[in-house]
């Protein structure tokens, strides 16, 4: 590094996610003006916030190499967690996700299961070796489904989705021979299919959920309901948007979970398109930073850890929006930096200061 | 490179998002915010604006205030003893009245309905949790003439329903579909108290133009008041009829009653007496009789014995003690009959013409059947059976005894002589008014048959004529500078089937002028004091109402018709 560390330092990546996040203390705060139970969310996701910040610009100090390294005994440490999620985990809203901290709070291991699949799986396929057979994705495909299938078991089919789609990505950037790339999106596809046709492989909150994508209208006092009044509320903002702290939809709790899930409902009600596109804008950015970060890493590790973690972010980005509009099924992923919740918002900061770390190492000849 | 390739995956999904997230706020946005607003009011209906009811002339006679209400959402109120303390110094109401009402949870209660406007503005001001106070475009009835034509126009109860008269016949078209929807609530359905009224528009109800005229309305109750107080008689009914269309002009009903407190009232002043009494005619049903001789050919100038009393069947006929007896003469002619109201006469020509010829006229002129004018409670008096058309029920029912009628009815009746010979069907609607004031509805005037023919009309006006100007209605029933045609009544009132004693039905009816009627005006006192005579009694009130009518329409008296004067005997 032959260059003053601020001046590799991707200032507008770290800046647009504090943005985002001050956005979002301001609609959660909206969210939770009726709802006493909630008053004191607003408050506690600014101190989260600001133990991310702390937890990003660290993580921005650590050489990334170092994670390559610490990978397995990562890898080891979130089954741990989740194993312990499964054994003595919190229940809330009919799933089993949280680990008690005691006085602390909550936290909830399948956030963090995210980072961690990120690097263990970028490890693994930046190995010293060629990935260029389908049964070369045998080892990447085992590490994967010990813990999805902890995480399903909870059952959260959102981060399962999440890690599938990290997974993929790296493989995108990690295979040598594209056609076998196709090869297992085409298998993808196919056990998708399967599942979805299949009883008993979800659960019928899943199934429901899936159908009512497929036809909001079929049963809009039921499992359509959130769907339909999330869509109302998007709609009822126009292009200006009802005011802040004025969106009646969300103000009058006919929108569910809307400091959590639904919290871009707020916003694009509150705010109408000019607020809810300058936000996805914003995500725009975060995005192209991280992409930055992939396209000049010095490593094959640097590529794919990156390209895991942006992976990450527009995937949470892409689902939580359109679910908000129905052309998404509901599947609980939270908004990055938006959202109400510690450790959502924590492995987001911690994926931002690793990809900051990747991109400040890049060789000079790109970009 | 492959982070193009994924950077324009990413911007392709993120360009889709973005036009959807367009397409459903900006595109559709319109849609979804009528959706959100449909879903998020509370179903407390906010009633239309009821209709107005006016006179011919578009003058109101009752229209709707806006009111204000209170009601409490006793789930939000934390504090029901103190809540209502500060309620009852506002409404003065006990407030060991009103806390039950605010205790014990529930989402609505309503404490007061219709409070007056400076209450409601303070109970605004004072702001207490879980007391709203709403506006209603509507609400307070109220009748711009007091007790006017009240037992026409009846009355409406707490929620502007109505409950008699024609409020209550035209409820469906006076009421206004409510508005659906005032408060914004949550989803489940509670008021929530920062939102704003969202007051959907109600849409108000159909107005009701009447054929009465105010001012003659004024007019004949005031006469007929007048003639109640000074024979101090239980009630009466007055009508005056256009009897060329039908249409009511006026239709008094005393005593009367306040609409606005007719909880007040005795419910039988609530009758209106012109369409819910049905009653024995008595003299002034002779001009059917003599309608039936006329019309089954009878010559009009026919004479019958002349008597005072005659047998029938075993019963005894004799003529009312009133000084136009019939002794002295041999025969009479109907116009005499008609004149000195002969009760022996009358029974002559009805057992002359015979039972079917006097049932069918009697028939024809609409006795027995509702006049369908569209006023609640109609009783269409009471047809004697087969058996009431013997020798002995042919004589009475000839002089208007053992048949009842319903006022109008036999106001109708005349109105068919006076017209020339046409039943019509009686009006008391003129149109149906839009809440813009344009007409939804005109009613036309509605011929039910011919009773008789042009000849036979004015030939039977001719005795009414005579009656005015030399037999029981002169003088009371001559209008100065006018000519009025008319027949007195008499009856004795039948209770339980027997004639009680010195209760009588005293009336008058008559037409001005006399040979082609502007006017037909039927007045009935019900049981007077001091005379029972329809010349007495009624015929002053139908005198003045019938000079002010005719002043009314713009005819002045003719100078030469007041110097001569009606002959007299």
């Amino acid at each position: 590094m032959d260059r003053p560390w601020y001046r590799s330092y991707n200032f507008i990546l770290a800046g647009v996610c504090v943005l985002i996040t001050l956005a979002g203390l301001l609609f959660i705060h909206s969210a939770t003006l009726h709802d006493p139970s909630a008053a004191s969310e607003a408050r506690k996701q600014g101190l989260y916030a600001l133990a991310g910040l702390g937890v990003m610009i660290a993580f921005s100090a650590i050489d990334y190499h170092w994670w390559k390294k610490a990978a397995p005994y990562l890898y080891a440490l979130n089954l741990l967690l989740l194993g312990i999620v499964l054994a003595k985990g919190q229940s809330a809203l009919g799933a089993q996700r949280w680990i008690s901290l005691g006085p602390l709070g909550t936290f909830q291991p399948s956030e963090f299961a995210k980072f961690f699949m990120a690097v263990t799986l970028a490890a693994m396929l930046s190995e010293d070796r060629k990935y260029e057979k389908l049964r070369d994705l045998v080892n990447p495909l085992f590490a994967l489904i010990f813990p999805a299938l902890l995480v399903v078991k909870q059952p959260d089919l959102g981060t399962t989705l999440v890690l599938g789609a990290i997974f993929t990505t790296q493989l995108f950037f990690g295979i040598d021979n594209l056609r076998v790339f196709a090869l297992y999106v085409a298998g993808v596809v196919a056990s998708a299919l399967v599942t979805v046709g299949t009883p008993f492989v979800l659960k019928p909150f899943q199934r429901a959920r899936l159908l009512v994508f497929l036809n909001p209208k079929a049963d809009p006092q039921g499992a359509g309901w959130n769907l339909n009044q999330s869509k109302i509320a998007v709609g009822d903002g126009q292009l200006f948007g009802r005011g802040l702290f004025h969106g009646s939809q969300t103000q009058l709790n006919f929108v569910p979970e809307h400091s959590r899930d639904f919290i871009f409902t707020v916003l694009a009600e509150e705010t109408g398109f000019v607020g809810a596109a300058l936000l996805l804008c914003a995500y725009a950015v975060v995005l192209w930073g991280g992409i930055a970060a992939v396209a000049s890493a010095r490593d094959k590790f640097g590529v794919l850890l990156a390209a895991g973690l942006v992976a990450m972010f527009a995937f949470h980005v892409l689902v939580n929006v359109g679910m908000t509009i129905g052309i998404m099924p509901i599947a609980g992923i939270p908004l990055p930096f938006m959202s109400f919740g510690g450790s959502a918002l924590i492995t987001n900061f911690m994926a931002i200061g690793v990809l900051l770390n990747v991109y400040m190492q890049r060789h000079r000849l790109v970009f | 490179m492959r982070a193009k390739w994924f950077f324009a995956l990413l911007l392709v999904l993120g360009a889709y998002l973005t036009w959807r997230l367009f397409d459903v706020q900006v595109l559709n946005g319109k849609v979804y915010a009528r959706d959100a607003l449909l879903q998020q009011r509370e179903s407390l209906d906010v009633p239309g604006r009821r209709g107005e009811i006016l006179d011919r002339n578009g003058l109101v006679l009752v229209s709707s205030q806006p009111s204000e209400s209170v009601f409490a959402v006793p789930s939000q109120i934390k504090d029901p003893q103190e809540t209502a303390r500060r309620l009852a110094s506002i409404l003065h109401l006990p407030a060991t009245q009103l806390q039950p009402l605010l205790t014990g949870g529930g989402e609505f209660a309503w404490v007061a309905r219709k409070i007056p406007q400076a209450q409601a503005q303070r109970l605004r001001d004072a702001a207490l949790t879980g007391i709203n106070v709403i506006h209603e475009e509507t609400g307070q009835r109220t009748a711009a003439d007091g007790t006017l034509a009240a037992p026409i126009l009846g009355f409406v109860g707490v929620d502007e329903n109505g409950l008699a008269g024609l409020e209550y016949a035209f409820d469906r078209l006076l009421r206004g579909a409510p508005g659906k929807i005032t408060l914004e609530t949550d989803h489940f359905g509670d008021p929530i108290p920062f939102a704003p009224e969202v007051v959907v528009p109600a849409r108000p109800g159909v107005s009701l133009q009447l054929t009465v005229d105010r001012y003659l309305q004024f007019v004949t109750e005031q006469a007929l008041g007048q003639q109640i107080r000074t024979w101090h008689a239980r009630s009466g009914t007055a009508i005056v009829l256009d009897p060329n269309t039908g249409a009511i002009l006026a239709l008094a009903s005393l005593p009367d009653f306040d609409p606005g407190a007719y909880w007040r009232a005795k419910p039988d002043a609530w009758r209106d007496h012109a369409v819910e009494d049905s009653y024995e005619p008595g003299s002034t049903f002779k001009l059917i009789t003599a309608a039936a001789a006329l019309e089954h050919g009878v010559p009009p100038h026919a004479l019958f014995p002349a008597h005072d009393r005659i047998e029938v069947g075993g019963h005894v006929i004799h003529n009312a003690e009133d000084g136009f007896m019939a002794s002295g003469k041999r025969y009479e002619s109907i116009d005499d009959i008609i004149a000195y109201s002969h009760n022996v006469g009358a029974a002559e020509i009805g057992l002359r013409v015979g039972a079917s010829a006097l049932y069918s006229t009697v028939r024809a002129f609409g006795f027995g059947v509702p006049t369908d004018v569209g006023l609640p409670g109609e009783n269409p008096g009471i047809m004697p059976g087969a058996d009431g058309w013997n020798r002995v029920g042919v004589a009475t029912i000839s002089f208007g005894q053992g048949i009842s009628v319903e006022p109008l009815q036999l106001a109708m009746a005349y109105a068919a002589i006076a017209n020339g010979g046409m039943l019509l069907r009686p009006r008391i609607l003129d149109r149906l008014l839009a809440p813009d004031g344009s007409v939804l509805y005109q009613y036309a005037p509605e011929v039910v048959r011919r009773v008789v023919s042009e000849r036979v009309a004015a030939q039977l006006r001719h005795y009414l004529r005579e009656v005015v100007v030399r037999g029981t209605g002169n003088p009371t029933a001559q209008v100065p500078g006018y000519t009025t045609a008319g027949k007195t009544g008499t009856a004795q009132i039948a209770i339980d089937g027997y004639y009680a004693s010195g209760a009588y039905n005293a009336s008058f009816i008559g037409m001005i002028p006399a040979q082609h009627p502007r006017f037909v005006i039927l007045v009935k006192v019900e049981r007077p004091r001091g005379s029972i005579y329809g010349s007495e009694v009624a015929a002053p009130a139908f005198a003045r109402i019938a000079r002010l009518a005719m002043l009314h329409a713009g005819v002045v008296p003719n100078e030469r018709l007041a110097r001569t004067g009606a002959k007299r005997p």
